[in-house]
């Protein structure tokens, strides 16, 4: 059954098979009808203002709800682990299953009280964001654990491709800079990414954002009254990505070796 | 609308491949290997890290909100750890676990009900966008098909979303976010194939149909 799209306020599409536009914009249309359809939509302005829509939108959806960069329970919690969490002496009465499930609680409200930290206090306000000050200094004091780890160049660059849009990694290996792994934060925007390093040994924070979200939604704060941490800020702009170095070092170390990712031939 | 033939036909391309998300037969074969009994805890684990970002996608189309959601993945998981004899192997593991987050999620919703300063995430932005003077209900895209403010289009387009009903958005999200098949999604969300397929098409109509001419004539359920 075809159906016709009706006209809104600010498109005019022209009437056509809605159902092939549907299967074209999911990627689900038979290779017999693409060439054809492709060719409609070449003539139309419309449908190509339609298609381009769609395209934004998905864009929109991907970048707001991606998947949680959280490492899943497997791989946080091991048998090890939950014996360690448990009671140092077995109370009688409790089952494997009792045991279990209280580690796993403690465990889990360990690992996400840092990002709750972060989103409850970091609010939606330029003024109610936290200091990039503050997000390292909780990170150490939280033992500096990312919620995803960071283990090679093309785990990074598609990191940074999924959350950004833009394949960004480390140009060389450095002998004294060792990735971490991922965080999150609202420094920048409410998408706001966090590389944790230890440089020399010490820990490194680098915050990401896009540069369009960083004009709309403002410069980020560096310090703020309280802040302790003894860290400098170092900052810049990589083919349309804004990053900040936050580094008890004198110089910055991970920024200045960023560029786009080019994988290995 | 024959969606049927679309999803049969033998040049139909390859649906695209979920990232990080085990197949619904895959699945289905790991519960029934154990022979009917109960999964272990450690099997639960492995399936629940494998399974874990459609439920997060799951409870996001829920809450709207993508870190909330996180919380909301850790509470079912707990739950589904603690109620493992209630899950029958063989069955629809993904379904099973998404139908926990769901009622975790709307719990969540009613406690923000009751407590909404605490609104993070897609409220948040939305509420941003408010103050910052970006106009609700005004057409995120201009009369030539330009976005002329990304952030305004990024709220709108959450605006949107949440103007559809909830299974609507599970489907997308599940689609759009996850990557998933339909046979994934019908999985997840205990549909058919082609009743996903319906909701996520009827969505993006009525999202592109809310972006162009703001939101003054958006019907709820996902449908124009």
């Amino acid at each position: 059954m075809s159906q016709t799209l009706p006209p809104n306020s600010g498109h005019t599409v022209p009437p056509f098979d809605a159902d092939a536009l549907d299967r074209y914009l999911d990627g689900s249309m038979a290779e017999s009808e693409h060439a054809a359809f492709e060719a409609t939509i070449a003539g139309s302005a419309a449908l190509r203002e339609e298609v381009a829509l769609q395209r934004q939108m998905d864009a929109a959806l991907r970048t707001a709800f991606a998947a949680p960069q959280i490492a899943p329970i497997a791989g946080i919690l091991t048998r090890e682990e939950a014996r360690a969490f448990s009671p140092k002496k077995a109370r009688v009465g409790w089952s494997r299953e009792r045991r279990m499930f209280l580690a796993l609680a403690a465990v889990l409200a360990l690992v996400f009280s840092i990002q709750g930290y972060f989103w409850l206090s970091g609010g939606s306000s330029t003024e109610e964001r936290p200091s990039l000050a503050s997000i390292y200094q909780q990170l150490v004091d939280h033992k500096f654990r990312p919620t995803e780890e960071c283990t090679s160049n093309e785990k990074f660059a598609g990191w940074m491709k999924s959350r950004f849009g833009v394949a960004l990694a480390p140009k060389e290996d450095r002998p004294d800079v060792q990735l971490v792994g991922w965080s999150s934060s609202t420094a920048i925007s409410n998408y706001t990414g966090l590389l944790l390093a230890k440089v020399d040994g010490k820990p490194v924070v680098v915050a990401i954002d896009s540069v369009d979200r960083q004009r709309d939604w403002g410069f980020p704060c560096r310090r703020q009254p309280g802040d302790d941490a003894e860290v400098n800020f170092f900052s810049a702009e990589i083919d349309g990505i804004a990053v900040y170095e936050i580094t008890p070092l004198d110089h910055p170390r991970i920024i200045d070796n960023l560029a786009v990712f080019k994988p290995a031939k | 609308m024959n969606l049927e033939a679309s999803s049969s036909s033998s040049d139909t391309p390859q649906e695209p491949k979920a990232r990080g998300i085990v197949s619904s037969n895959e699945l289905a074969g790991r519960g029934s290997a154990q022979g009917g009994s109960r999964l272990s805890e450690s099997e639960f684990a492995g399936l629940i890290g494998r399974v874990r970002p459609a439920l997060a996608i799951v409870a996001t189309a829920v809450l709207g909100d993508r870190v909330e959601a996180d919380d909301v993945v850790q509470e079912a998981s707990v739950i589904g750890l603690a109620s493992l004899d209630r899950f029958t192997p063989g069955t629809s593991f993904e379904g099973w676990m998404a139908q926990i987050v769901r009622n975790v999620a709307r719990n969540a919703l009613r406690k923000r009900a009751r407590n909404p300063a605490r609104a993070t995430g897609g409220d948040a932005l939305i509420n941003h966008a408010a103050r910052s003077g970006h106009a609700a209900g005004a057409p995120a895209v201009s009369g030539d098909g330009s976005v002329p403010n990304p952030a305004h289009f990024d709220v709108e387009v959450q605006r949107a979303l949440q103007n559809l009903d909830e299974t609507s958005r599970v489907c997308l999200l599940l689609r759009t976010v996850g990557e998933m098949s339909y046979a994934q999604i019908a999985a997840i969300t205990e549909l058919n194939e082609n009743t996903a397929m319906s909701h996520v098409f009827r969505s993006r109509r009525a999202m592109r149909e809310f972006l162009t001419s703001g939101s003054g004539n958006f019907e709820r359920g996902g449908g124009r």
